[in-house]
């Protein structure tokens, strides 16, 4: 057989040319082996890829095996060639021009689908930089900035003027009010802290004394805001000292600072007697008791402040010499000799800082008894109150009188005499018998005040004479404590004997004011000054800040006036027992 | 350039920085507020400006880096200043915060801060090592000199290959037609030449060749070596690809969490003088 072959090529600026070639032989094979009759040199073809075969004049074409033809875009194994037919062979369009019986074979070969750019495709496959894989530094700062933006400066704005938008994102992990909380709260004000605006009420304002005193209305000022006309107490904000935000121990200053800042010079700010003191090694004032002192002639206690280096006396209207309670030998007591140790009449409060009231029934009676015959001792006379002692002697006499029998030479028969049950007497020896116990009730009643029993430990004063005479008994106060600005807890100091403090064994009087002076606690406190070896004490360590006894927060913020009766009025009115 | 970053005008910027941490050092170790240590305090506060400054300054280092008719210092010296100063940035805001944490955008901005600067010490890292990996990998290449060489191979293997077996001709032609450098993100970070085209070439035509005849022996260890020295460049084409990208993933953090954090510092300071 015979085949003319067209080889076309397609130029770029179109036109084709064509390069002829006569084939001949049995069968014509086609492929990429160079030695095919129809060899095609692009790689996509099969080394051996087709074969046509001449079958009497006819013309066909077989694939190889593992190799495809499309014959007119069909895939086929095998066909019979017609004029017009277009066969694919790898990449190469075969066109039939004549397949006529008995004639040449004619046919057209042309690369169709060629092979693109190596190169172009490979750098079409890659993707070589980050950049190139979509992401994008810009529009991801963008978004972040945007969310955060949103999320933690819009939305709380938004939500301190509009309780809708807050309500809106309670529930979510990150309020808009936590979302802004700087640090952790005080636990009282864990219940509402979550608000911001409880305490933040204005925007780019700091918080109010306001928002403090809608809940601290009882707090007391520190001083008389009107004796005391200083910026630098007066306008001082409730939190310059508490500091929320900063968890439980940063709520209330503690530093030096807090006081001595005013009162290192105080004297000089504002002409008060009060003394200076910033720090408790180096400045602080000695020292003074606040004692009660009595006007005899007035009959009433007036409180009193002295230094302890000038022994002050204080005047309680009680006799007691503590030296004489503490001897080594013991006081006599009804079971004998007993030796008393302070316990026995000095017990701590239940919150350890001060100690209970002495109570004459409680701490004295067992010894200091308060009986009038020495015959029948379970007789006592009531304590505290004369008239009511005399009371009780006249009816005790009395109703000895009416029963006769009693020993006393100088007493009327009727008493003397003993009686028969059922036995009367008259009205004369009736009038007799009354008339003898009254007036044992006012002997026994004087030997009771004047000598025996009262006087021991009261100052009695024989106020009128004559047929009723009248005793009167200075009123006694006791201190509860000689320093009342301060705060001393007995409980932190237990570790020592009370005679480390209290000097109470050489007391002869109950004038002696049996606290130490202020050097005695400089053996083991300080101020933050210089204080490696002992212990750091700072003023709010023993001071309070909020002390002014009759002006309250709530007065001085505008607040409904209250009025509370001041300690110290308090005090005055309550008498010892 | 990387030393010069460092020793910049005789370390002017590690001895400014120097002194920038130890005063704030030594200011918060006197500093005994009573509150304690906390942002509120005129240290707090004062060191809260610094650092908001800073940050602001080390951001400009974007802008200036952009502007080259700026004079406003050299962009070494702005480099210098940035890698320094943002090292120094990490004492000063954790005094700052007086080591305080919680559940609030405070912590967040503090959290973006450290994570801007971690990326910003790994791009540190990054540029002190793989510029000169980069260049022993390339041997003088560029990737686009990698990558015409690579179809420049692909052409040979082909040629190699027209009287070789269509079973291996198949091959060549997969090679050339799926091999590719880089890829998705974690491909170009990887490196990795897993399921490569060209490796499974090389790996599938070594098999072949030995059932070929005595007479394509020639060609075939021809095919061979094209093959392995397409393998080599592949390999290094990625990793090219890699160290690139290394240089460059960590600034995907670093400028967008930037700006998170300047979206934060606004906020935070807003905040706290809305609450002031």
């Amino acid at each position: 057989m015979q085949c003319n072959v067209s080889f076309l090529t397609r130029k770029s600026r179109g036109g084709v040319t064509h390069k002829d070639d006569v084939i001949t032989g049995t069968s014509i094979r086609i492929g990429r082996s160079t030695d095919n009759e129809l060899y095609l040199s692009d790689f996509r073809t099969s080394l051996h890829h087709a074969t046509i075969h001449d079958r009497q004049g006819r013309y066909y074409i077989e694939a190889e095996s593992g190799s495809d033809i499309r014959v007119n875009n069909d895939i086929s194994q095998s066909a019979r060639l017609n004029s017009g037919d277009v066969i694919a062979v790898g990449p190469y369009d075969i066109e039939i021009i004549s397949a006529d019986e008995g004639k040449d074979l004619e046919v057209s070969v042309e690369l169709v689908r060629q092979l693109g750019d190596d190169l172009e495709q490979l750098k079409q496959r890659s993707t070589t930089t980050l950049a190139a894989t979509g992401l994008s530094r810009r529009r991801w700062s963008w978004v972040f900035f945007t969310v955060i933006a949103v999320l933690f400066l819009a939305l709380p704005i938004t939500a301190f003027f509009s309780d809708g938008v807050r309500d809106l994102f309670k529930d979510a992990p990150v309020t808009a009010d936590i979302a802004w909380k700087s640090g952790d709260f005080e636990s009282a004000h864990t219940f509402f802290a979550n608000d911001c605006k409880a305490c933040h009420q204005e925007a780019f304002t700091t918080v109010r004394d306001v928002a403090c005193v809608t809940c601290h209305t009882e707090t007391h000022t520190h001083a008389d805001p009107l004796f005391f006309e200083l910026s630098g107490l007066n306008e001082t904000r409730c939190a310059t000292c508490h500091k929320e935000h900063n968890g439980r121990d940063g709520l209330v200053r503690r530093d030096e600072g807090l006081c001595g800042d005013c009162h290192k010079d105080l004297d000089e700010k504002t002409g008060t007697d009060l003394k200076n003191a910033h720090d408790f090694g180096n400045n602080h004032p000695d020292f003074s008791a606040t004692m009660f002192r009595y006007n005899a002639s007035a009959k009433t206690f007036a409180l009193q402040r002295e230094a302890l280096k000038d022994k002050p006396v204080e005047t309680s209207n009680l006799k007691f010499p503590h030296d004489k309670h503490l001897t080594a030998e013991g006081v006599d007591a009804p079971g004998g000799s007993r030796v008393m140790v302070c316990a026995d009449c000095h017990e701590a409060e239940p919150g350890g800082i001060g100690m209970k009231p002495i109570n004459m029934k409680q701490h004295c009676a067992e010894c200091h008894s308060l009986e009038f015959e020495a015959d029948i001792p379970q007789r006592i006379v009531p304590h505290g109150n004369l008239e009511h002692i005399l009371y009780t002697l006249t009816e005790y006499y009395g109703n000895v009188a009416l029963k006769g029998g009693y020993e006393d030479i100088d007493a009327p028969a009727v008493v003397q005499n003993r009686r028969r049950p059922g036995q009367r007497i008259t009205p004369r020896e009736r009038k007799d018998a009354f008339l003898w116990a009254k007036q044992k009730a006012m002997n026994v009643g004087e030997d009771l005040f004047e000598d025996r029993v009262c006087a021991t430990c009261h100052d009695v004063t024989k106020v009128r004479d004559g047929d009723s005479p009248k005793w009167e008994i200075a009123p006694v106060r006791i201190a509860d404590t000689w320093l009342p600005k301060s705060r001393f807890v007995h409980k932190k100091h237990e570790t020592m004997q009370c005679t480390d403090c209290h000097d109470a064994g050489k007391s002869e009087e109950s004038g002696d004011v049996l606290i130490p002076a202020i050097d005695n606690c400089q053996q083991c406190h300080a101020g933050t000054e210089a204080a490696h070896n002992k212990i750091e004490s700072t003023c709010v360590d023993c001071h309070g800040f909020h002390i002014a006894d009759d002006f309250l927060l709530g007065d001085r913020k505008g607040m409904p006036a209250r009025t509370k009766k001041s300690a110290t009025a308090a005090r005055m009115e309550k008498p010892s027992k | 350039m990387h030393q010069s970053l460092f020793v910049y005008s005789g370390y002017r910027y590690f001895k400014l920085s120097m002194i920038l941490i130890i005063a704030s050092v030594v200011a918060y170790a006197i500093h005994a507020p009573v509150d304690g240590p906390n942002g509120g305090t005129w240290l707090g506060y004062t060191l809260g400006g610094l650092g908001a400054f800073l940050i602001l300054l080390l951001m400009w280092f974007g802008m200036r880096k952009r502007s080259y008719k700026s004079s406003m210092g050299k962009v070494e010296g702005w480099l210098s200043a940035h890698v320094y100063l943002g090292l120094a940035l990490i004492v000063i805001a954790t005094l700052h915060a007086g080591f305080q944490i919680g559940w609030n955008l405070h912590t967040l901005a503090y959290l973006l801060m450290f994570i801007v600067i971690f990326s910003g010490i790994f791009g540190v890292y990054a540029y002190l090592r793989y510029p000169d990996l980069m260049t022993k990998n390339r041997r003088g290449n560029t990737l686009d000199l990698m990558l015409i060489e690579m179809s420049e191979l692909d052409r040979e293997c082909r040629e190699a290959a027209s009287q070789l077996s269509d079973e291996i001709n198949k091959c060549i032609l997969e090679s050339s037609e799926k091999t590719k450098i880089g890829g998705s993100v974690r491909q170009q970070l990887s490196g990795s030449s897993k399921n490569c085209a060209t490796q499974a070439a090389f790996e599938k035509v070594n098999d072949l060749k030995q059932s070929l005849p005595r007479e394509m022996a020639d060609d075939a260890s021809r095919l061979m070596t094209l093959l392995g020295k397409k393998c080599e460049l592949v390999q290094r084409a990625r990793r090219d690809v890699q160290y690139k990208a290394m240089m460059d993933v960590w600034l995907y953090f670093h400028v967008p969490l930037s700006f998170a954090l300047l979206a934060a510092l606004i906020a935070h300071v807003v905040s706290i003088f809305f609450y002031w």
